[in-house]
């Protein structure tokens, strides 16, 4: 049963009750207990496909989110997020509670998840190979993923390129995707039919406002992929499009530095990101146009389909 | 709706239960693969927040029973050894730098607490998370070691002239080093307390028993020193969130079980720590290492460490506020009152540690740095999300 | 395709990727660092007790050492320097000979700096060990 399966009324009674929710989204089961009536509606409206994890016993992550009026402020109120009782991150403005749930959620994975490989990347699928798009903030990624998942291509995660050490499988973890500032508009007229939640000002990425992953995304969330392609994006403003081959090695050392725990997993990783490497065919992408670049990698994949 | 006093027994009940599964998980390992699933979920809880979960998948994997546990409880058990050996790799690893860089110094290195655990393979060192590369040199070749590794690549943490006073003043470590490429931190000692605490002793009996190790030129403590250091660690430095770290005494019930096989180990034990004059963190270690984790402690030892009990209204309070502060109880019920036994506790660790007008003059000083707000939370942005 | 490297000198250029905090250490070829080196000719190198696993591709080469948990980038020279000692201990002067011979044309003057420099770094990073040569030399 999906969230949306509730009535709203439910699940935001569900939500704030002292056992919270058991959501499963993608590998993970988080227990949430919200006490912020905006924020119930907001995921009930951007989350509403993830299922509830019912019966699951252990959970991975035991989440609070609460918002309080601000110590000292008339009509400020600040929300609290946390982890097993504790919290990690200062208070931030109430009104900023989705971006700060979806910030800690992605804290979360990253601190307690080293028994998988977690690639600071974007992964997009067809036909069971991957595009793995990993990249440093401001280069684009989300917006280039955002833009082929409405392509035909399915969502594995904007975020993290979770791989399995024992097999090189790649895992989905369909999230919300954070667009920035110009990107939201961009995204809107490039695929009207994403659905994006509101924006919120002032954060400290600017304004932000999320995708909600597509249906079919969170359905087939258990569905691993196997890596096909290591492209590194870069967003040039007005740049025209160039697709070219990149030497392995140095595929290997961008994506071993980009990664959240390349150094942890020690020989496990160097190894796996070898094999990775090895795998794939290796390309950066400069771009300025989307409709050409989602066209470029069309072409690129369907080459090596044929 | 439950009442008031139905809800507080209901969230006493819960940090009860919480404290007895760890504690159970800790003496009983070959127990946990018959734990049922939803008990499961609250021990990852507990153990992680004491830094033990490492501990228990060493535990279960030295067992064969990691297949006995919930698959999702198993991901957190291997992400937690992942970690750990990491660490282990990094801080054994600088060890073999330092030891690298201080080549031609005729100088004893011993190696302390986790490293020295690791070195000598002893059962504490398994799943044991630790975060500094602690030494122990003589004062005499203190400047020496630290000018070669200055020269050699290793660098001062930027402190304050306050802190870096302290320190030289005060302290029984020079202020920590980095080499320039490596995130780790060196503690190099010169003794075991601060010069100012009420329990200081002269280090160089330390030295005459230090123990060689296969494959290092390192040496360890020997085995009454390394359980009074422990000793010493748990409960002479406090930590104001965490009160005493249940880890900590852990380590001290791993090294009693280990040593006490060794022949004379018992024997010596209480007059080493006369010697020393650390006879009341003894009394305390072998009472809470039996309360807590069953650990085995001859009559004749505990008849001769009982001279050193405290005045018994300090020790009927020590009784109370120790399993308060040191067992996690339940992360989503804390209580007030285990706040306040930690602090206590983290208080009288330094009280021990320097007289009245010092202490004071560091409180005051450390209390200005925090009214000043110096910076303890994560901030929100992808390198620090990296970072962590 | 980047310009070619001048292939006379066979030059380590160190860079840190510190800002990532990641132990990653590269070593490529690259133009003159010119400096003055005291070259102690007689030191003998060998591969230390390491556990060293490696990946190639074409010229590129990446060691991991195990012990240390750090992930090294080799050029072609590097990793050719690396094979010759992992077959047996060599002097400086028998490794710059190795190296001169391979790399035709070459200023000797920078190879032995750029040699040496390499030898060093190997040596801080615990991949090699220096000993001094003794009778043999």
């Amino acid at each position: 049963m999906t969230i949306c399966a509730l009535s709203y009324d439910l699940a935001s009674q569900r939500l704030s009750s002292t056992s919270g929710v058991d959501l499963q989204i993608g590998p993970f089961v988080f227990n949430l207990r919200l006490h912020c009536p905006d924020l119930a509606r907001l995921l009930y409206e951007l989350w509403r496909d993830y299922p509830l994890a019912e019966g699951a016993a252990v959970r991975d992550f035991h989440i609070q989110a609460t918002s309080n009026p601000a110590p000292g402020r008339w009509l400020r109120r600040d929300v609290r997020f946390f982890v097993d009782g504790r919290t990690p991150f200062p208070l931030l403005p109430a009104h900023h509670h989705l971006p700060m749930l979806e910030w800690g959620l992605n804290w979360c994975i990253a601190q307690r998840s080293h028994h998988l490989l977690m690639l600071h990347a974007a992964v997009v699928e067809r036909n069971g190979r991957a595009i793995i798009l990993p990249a440093w903030p401001g280069h684009g990624k989300s917006t280039l993923c955002a833009a082929l998942i409405h392509s035909g291509w399915r969502l594995l995660c904007d975020e993290f390129g979770l791989v399995r050490p024992e097999d090189g499988a790649l895992l989905p973890l369909p999230r919300l995707i954070p667009l920035k500032n110009e990107s939201i508009e961009v995204i809107r007229s490039f695929a009207p039919s994403a659905h994006i939640g509101p924006s919120f000002y002032g954060t400290r990425k600017g304004t932000i406002a999320h995708v909600r992953p597509p249906t079919e995304s969170v359905e087939r969330m258990h569905e691993t992929a196997r890596p096909g392609w290591f492209v590194f994006p870069r967003w040039v403003a007005g740049s025209p499009l160039r697709l070219e081959p990149m030497l392995k090695s140095e595929a290997f050392l961008m994506v071993a530095t980009n990664a959240f725990n390349y150094e942890v997993l020690g020989q496990t990783s160097f190894e796996l990101v070898g094999r990775m490497v090895d795998a794939c065919d290796c390309y950066s992408l400069v771009y300025s146009d989307l409709d050409q670049a989602i066209k470029a990698l069309d072409e690129l994949t369907r080459a090596a389909d044929d | 709706m439950n009442s008031p006093g139905q809800q507080m027994t209901e969230s006493a009940r819960q940090r009860e239960q919480a404290n007895a599964l760890l504690l159970a998980a800790l003496r009983a390992p070959e127990s946990l693969p018959g734990l049922p699933p939803t008990d499961w979920d609250l021990l990852l809880r507990v153990a992680r927040r004491t830094r033990l979960l490492g501990r228990l998948e060493a535990q279960l994997a030295a067992l064969g029973a990691l297949d006995a546990v919930p698959e999702r409880a198993v991901n957190h058990l291997r992400s937690a050894r992942n970690l750990v050996q990491h660490r282990h790799t990094l801080l054994t690893w600088e060890l073999n730098r330092v030891l690298w860089a201080l080549e031609g110094l005729d100088v004893p290195i011993v190696a302390l607490k986790g490293v020295a655990y690791v070195l000598a393979d002893l059962p504490a060192a398994p799943g044991r998370f630790f975060a500094d590369l602690d030494l122990l040199v003589p004062h005499a070749d203190i400047q020496a070691v630290e000018s070669r590794l200055l020269e050699r690549g290793w660098i001062k943490l930027p402190l304050s002239p306050y802190d870096d006073r302290y320190y030289r003043v005060w302290m029984h470590e020079i202020p920590p080093l980095r080499h320039r490429e490596r995130e780790n931190e060196i503690d190099i000692h010169h003794r075991i307390l601060p010069r100012t605490s009420r329990f200081d002793f002269d280090p160089a009996p330390l030295f005459e028993r230090t123990r060689p190790v296969a494959g290092s030129q390192a040496r360890v403590l020997g085995p009454h020193d390394m359980l009074l250091h422990g000793l010493v660690h748990l409960l002479l430095e406090g930590d104001p969130q965490e009160g005493l770290r249940l880890r900590d005494l852990v380590d001290v019930a791993d090294l009693l079980r280990h040593f006490g096989r060794e022949p004379g180990f018992w024997d010596g034990l209480v007059p080493r720590a006369e010697q020393l004059g650390l006879g009341r963190p003894l009394y305390y270690g072998l009472r809470f290492t039996r309360r807590l984790l069953a650990s085995e402690v001859p009559d004749p030892v505990l008849r001769a460490a009982s001279r050193w009990a405290p005045p018994r209204p300090v020790g009927a309070l020590m009784d109370w506020l120790l399993p308060l502060a040191i067992l996690p109880g339940h992360p989503d019920h804390p209580t007030r009152r285990a706040a306040l036994a930690r602090w206590l506790l983290y208080a009288r660790a330094h009280w021990v540690r320097m007289p009245p007008w010092l202490l004071i003059r560091h409180l005051l000083y450390k209390s200005w740095l925090r009214v000043r707000g110096v910076p303890k939370r994560a901030a929100l942005g992808p390198e620090e999300l990296k970072r962590m | 395709m980047m310009a070619r490297m001048p292939d006379s000198a066979l030059l380590v250029l160190y860079i840190q990727l510190l800002q990532l905090n990641l132990s990653i250490q590269t070593l490529v070829l690259s133009a003159g660092l010119a400096c003055d080196l005291m070259i102690d000719r007689q030191v003998r190198y060998q591969i230390s007790a390491c556990s060293l696993v490696d990946v190639a591709w074409e010229n590129e080469h990446l060691v991991y050492c195990v012990d240390s948990g750090e992930t090294h980038f080799l050029n072609a020279t590097g990793a050719q320097i690396l094979d010759y000692l992992i077959a047996s201990p060599l002097s400086f002067e028998d490794l710059l000979a190795c190296i001169t011979s391979v790399d035709d044309g070459s200023n000797s003057e920078t190879s032995a700096a750029d040699l040496s420099s390499f030898l060093d770094r190997f040596v801080e990073l615990g991949i090699l060990v220096s000993c001094p040569a003794l009778s043999d030399a």
